[in-house]
């Protein structure tokens, strides 16, 4: 079957705890596979998912559980594009404005790396909020 | 998290036996381990050769481990591959672990 030109636009959301995460992060790797990503290009997209989720959850919802995150998984041939929303407290600008340093190795920090992280994994990143909440727009090129 | 324990010689190896360490999983996994430390076993080889995802919940994990271990043992991560072993070097923290292939050249590399 020719997958060339199809499009898609999935979206996904779990409750804001944790624990949850791996079920969405199962979700993305079907879609990725059904889509015939690559290995590398899922793993890429999965650890940039699961660190924007972890952060709605640790800091937009302060680790309290009964809030939505949401995913949507927008798909074309030439590119993955992540939505992860929230309607927490929005990420203060300094944290996805501009290209995040790393917490330097040999103070042996035990975090800080997620949006650091997405930032070089990504090809562009954009926040935004309005009335429906926060979105953490992250674009991945396929090709 | 499932967590196998064997002794060889002087090590302690603990293999991951789950293909995905989170940040819900990352707590239970640094009680196992500081578990181990406290029973007075401070040459660990940690395999992850069976861990497909890690976050970096559970890399900051361990790095609160390499601090309990200090400089009185050893904690060596074996088995890291594709995006795992992309998460330590993209955070630059392969520069501070003790990083091997496999268990076999962990050891060859903590008996040197």
């Amino acid at each position: 079957m020719d997958m060339q030109y199809q499009e898609y636009n999935i979206r996904l959301s779990i409750d804001s705890r944790l624990e949850q995460v791996r079920v969405l992060s199962g979700a993305l790797r079907g879609i990725g596979q059904e889509l015939s990503l690559s290995a590398e290009q899922l793993g890429q997209l999965e650890l940039m998912m699961v660190e924007a989720v972890n952060n709605v959850i640790e800091h937009a919802y302060q680790m309290q559980g009964g809030n939505d995150v949401h995913v949507r998984v927008e798909y074309s041939p030439q590119e993955v594009h992540l939505v992860i929303s929230d309607r927490g407290h929005t990420m203060p600008d300094e944290l996805h404005s501009t290209t995040r340093d790393m917490p330097d190795p040999e103070g042996l920090p035990e975090g800080g790396w997620g949006m650091g992280l997405i930032h070089l994994l990504a090809d562009s990143i954009r926040y935004s909020s309005d009335a429906k909440g926060n979105h953490l727009h992250v674009s991945k090129q396929l090709v | 998290m499932k967590l196998s324990i064997r002794t060889e010689g002087e090590f302690t190896i603990a293999t991951i036996e789950e293909a995905r360490m989170d940040a819900a999983v990352a707590p239970e996994l640094k009680n196992h381990i500081a578990q181990l430390l406290t029973d007075g076993k401070t040459r660990i080889v940690l395999d992850i050769s069976a861990v497909t995802f890690m976050d970096s919940s559970s890399l900051g994990a361990l790095v609160s481990l390499l601090k309990m271990v200090g400089n009185r043992g050893d904690l060596v991560i074996a088995g890291a591959k594709g995006i795992v072993a992309d998460l330590f070097k993209l955070t630059r923290m392969d520069r501070v672990f003790r990083m091997a292939a496999d268990v076999d050249a962990a050891l060859g590399m903590v008996a040197a």
